[in-house]
């Protein structure tokens, strides 16, 4: 159980830099993700928290006390690696034992906390096997198992997933969450996979060449990006990013995206956008699952777009519309009546909007979806 | 352009069988995905076809010709590997012409097959650049490239996208897709990953240990698996999986908490029943008699959807739920399967036996 404070750190190798000036803070228990592309700065991040990096710039607080200079064996820190660091050539039993047995606990004590971890990882009927003869996906249930023994005060995870098969990374997901919440550790968890990063975390830290993007909620980094890359980076599909002018019209605002259509604003939000100082060329965000579709030839206004491709993935169905230079992607649920070819009209709720400045990347600050987070109880509609 | 079969073909390696009794058909210009979970023969198939390997019994066949004899470089299949293998230091030009030089074909020729495939591929203006310039979809472009000029039948792909990241394999996906259309090519793609089979294939084949359980769109495999084993093997999260008593055409556990009137004109007796997370609604409103409750234990939120473990007696259900529903843990909620949704199998042998085909 501890805090970790990191006040401006910064690592460069040589003429490199890894991390740059970077300030956050994890409360105690808290489950954080350090998400990024590779090359981001997570995995540097990681190692400068376990002592395997020295930063160059900045310190790290465990519990507001400077840990800067202590060696990583003494930082009370638990591990687990991408490649599971198992001891294969003894038994799952003595590879859960080993972290007590350094610490000379007595057999019974030995006894009873490998078979509490093991009933945990569900592993107590595997654990006489000699750990070779495990599947790849019990490995990696052991490794964390034979971290998590330990009781470290912070628990460090380093892609521990991306090794495994995609069903059973589904499964390792929720049972992740299952452990965090027996155990009440401090976790810090480096991914690439924003899927790994939403469900499981509960702030994402998003980093892009070694600056920290966003550090918030799930709901907040995915509803709420601070700018184009986080807007991009979240979700599957991404957000749909759609060029075009802020234009007069008639005493009224439009979004004006050329041959592809107008889409009118309403009158409050032009407003906000205008105090937002947003400029005339701008991005429209929309989340592929929050546009709706409607018969091009009905009522109202909105964008028309022929679909080009239908991706069906099971529950959901993946629309592409649009020439492939501005494709957007609308998700809507499985056995949708489509057909490539059609066009149809695009509805964007008002509230799912975001707006983006082309040049900065930065989001136009409307403050519609400040408050409509609030009350997301959306599961009525299905 | 081709037509590629398996007529009851078996192989194994010493004393382990790799497939056993495999009859399939892919027809021509059909993308074709084969899945199954790791080292369930998938590979071993491609190997027949590309004479890699020779079955142990039964006939392999490409354009109904029996390929028995046939020199793997006879049989015009072209092979892309999972790693692209291309030459990190030479142009794509270089590496798409690469083997009509080893074949010691003249110039002229090498050039205008290379700018026919290039062209077919939307990457001429790419020619002059080295892989390391191009993006994860250019370079696949450049694969494939380098197997057109040799004007191959066929490609055959293993796990072509399988190591790269995930928001490149979505647009790889699509792109090979695309390209899969615009060649006009019989394509057979072997994967692990069933989110890849479903969304590319025109039709796919699933596989347990060797041998083949279902074949069908990806549709008919989602909405009408042969048994359980394909019901939960499609579909992410898999399929949630009840056992308990059939009676009267109504299912009910063992715990007594999920009784549902189905209808299902089946005989008395015991079954598993399944239903997709996304069948599963999370009711707000009023209550009705066959609604299931439990509380809620874990909860994924992913953005578009949100995954919720409910714990329901000692069974769990897994739930996929639209959007950002507002819950906490330990919460108790209430569920509805939706209506027209559920399967029932033989709780032996797994098979169907509900809805019937």
């Amino acid at each position: 159980m501890s805090s970790i404070d990191l006040i401006g750190l910064g690592k460069s190798f040589n003429a490199v830099t890894a991390v740059k000036d970077l300030t956050l803070s994890v409360r105690d228990k808290e489950f954080i993700a350090l998400l990024g592309p590779s090359g981001c700065g997570k995995t540097t991040t990681m190692n400068m928290i376990a002592g395997i990096e020295t930063p160059s710039t900045g310190e790290i607080r465990f519990n507001g006390t400077d840990i800067s200079r202590i060696a990583p064996n003494r930082r009370n820190i638990g591990f687990v690696f991408q490649n599971y660091a198992i001891f294969t050539h003894l038994s799952v039993f003595e590879n859960l034992a080993f972290a007590l047995r350094v610490r000379r606990l007595a057999r019974r004590e030995v006894d009873r906390r490998v078979g509490e971890i093991a009933a945990l990882m569900q592993l107590s009927d595997r654990l006489d096997w000699p750990s070779a003869r495990l599947s790849v996906n019990e490995m990696q249930k052991l490794a964390i198992g034979r971290s998590a023994i330990a009781e470290p005060a912070i628990f460090l995870l380093d892609e521990p997933l991306s090794n495994v098969d995609a069903a059973f990374r589904v499964f390792m997901r929720a049972e992740l969450k299952r452990i965090q919440r027996t155990l009440q550790q401090t976790m810090v968890y480096v991914t690439h996979d924003q899927t790994e990063a939403m469900s499981l975390a509960d702030r994402i830290a998003v980093l892009d060449r070694g600056l920290l993007q966003q550090f918030d909620t799930p709901a907040a980094v995915y509803n709420r990006p601070r700018n184009t890359f986080v807007a991009r980076f979240m979700g599957s599909p991404a957000m749909n990013l759609l060029e075009g002018d802020l234009v007069g019209l008639n005493g009224g605002t439009v979004f004006d995206a050329g041959a592809r259509g107008r889409l009118l604003l309403d009158r409050a939000e032009a407003e906000r956008l205008v105090n937002g100082r947003a400029p005339r060329r701008i991005l429209l965000g929309v989340r592929p699952e929050d546009i709706r579709l409607a018969d091009p030839g009905g009522a109202g206004e909105g964008l028309t777009l022929p679909i080009n491709f239908i991706e069906p993935i099971g529950p959901r169905t993946i629309l592409h519309l649009g020439d492939s230079a501005a494709e957007l992607k609308v998700v809507t649920g499985k056995g949708a009546p489509y057909r490539i070819g059609e066009a149809v009209r695009l509805v964007m709720p008002l509230e799912r909007r975001r707006y983006f400045d082309p040049t900065s990347g930065l989001a136009v600050d409307t403050g519609v979806l400040e408050t409509h987070v609030g009350r997301s109880g959306r599961h009525g509609q299905a | 352009m081709a037509r590629l079969e398996l007529e009851g073909v078996s192989k194994a390696y010493g004393s382990v069988a790799a497939v056993t009794d495999v009859d399939l058909l892919v027809r021509d210009n059909e993308f074709f995905c084969i899945f199954g979970p790791p080292s369930c023969g998938k590979t071993t198939l491609l190997k027949l076809w590309l004479g890699l390997r020779q079955p142990d019994r039964g006939r392999v066949l490409i354009d109904g010709r029996d390929m028995a004899g046939v020199l793997p470089g006879e049989r015009d299949l072209a092979m892309v590997f999972q790693n692209l293998a291309l030459f990190p230091h030479m142009s794509a030009r270089e590496n798409i012409a690469f083997p009509l030089r080893e074949r010691g074909a003249p110039a002229a020729e090498i050039e205008r097959r290379v700018a026919d495939a290039a062209s077919r591929l939307h990457i001429t203006p790419l020619l002059h650049k080295s892989p390391g310039q191009l993006s994860g979809g250019e370079r696949q472009r450049v694969a494939i490239g380098r197997t057109l000029v040799r004007d191959p039948r066929a490609f055959l792909m293993d796990e072509p996208i399988a190591a790269l990241d995930a928001r490149l394999r979505e647009e790889m996906r699509v792109e090979l897709k695309r390209l899969q259309r615009e060649l006009r090519h019989t394509l057979v793609y072997v994967t692990h990953d069933q989110e890849e089979a479903m969304s590319i294939a025109d039709r796919m084949a699933i596989m347990r240990e060797g041998r083949i359980v279902q074949t069908g769109t990806p549709d008919e495999i989602y909405n009408a698996p042969l048994d359980r084993y394909v019901a939960t093997l499609v579909g992410s999260p898999p399929m949630n999986v009840v056992a308990g008593r059939l009676s009267g055409g109504s299912f009910r556990d063992a715990e007594g908490r999920i009784a549902l009137a189905l209808g299902a004109d089946c005989p008395d007796g015991p079954v598993d029943l399944g239903v997709r997370p996304e069948d599963l609604q999370l009711i707000a409103g009023e209550a009705c008699a066959e609604d299931i409750h439990g509380e809620v234990q874990v909860i994924e939120p992913l953005g578009a959807f949100t995954i919720v473990d409910v714990a329901v007696g000692r069974t769990l259900l897994r739930i996929d739920a639209p959007g950002q529903p507002d819950l906490s843990l330990d919460q108790p909620v209430a569920l509805r399967v939706r209506p027209g949704a559920g399967h029932l199998f033989n709780a032996d042998d797994g098979r169907t036996i509900w809805p019937h085909r």
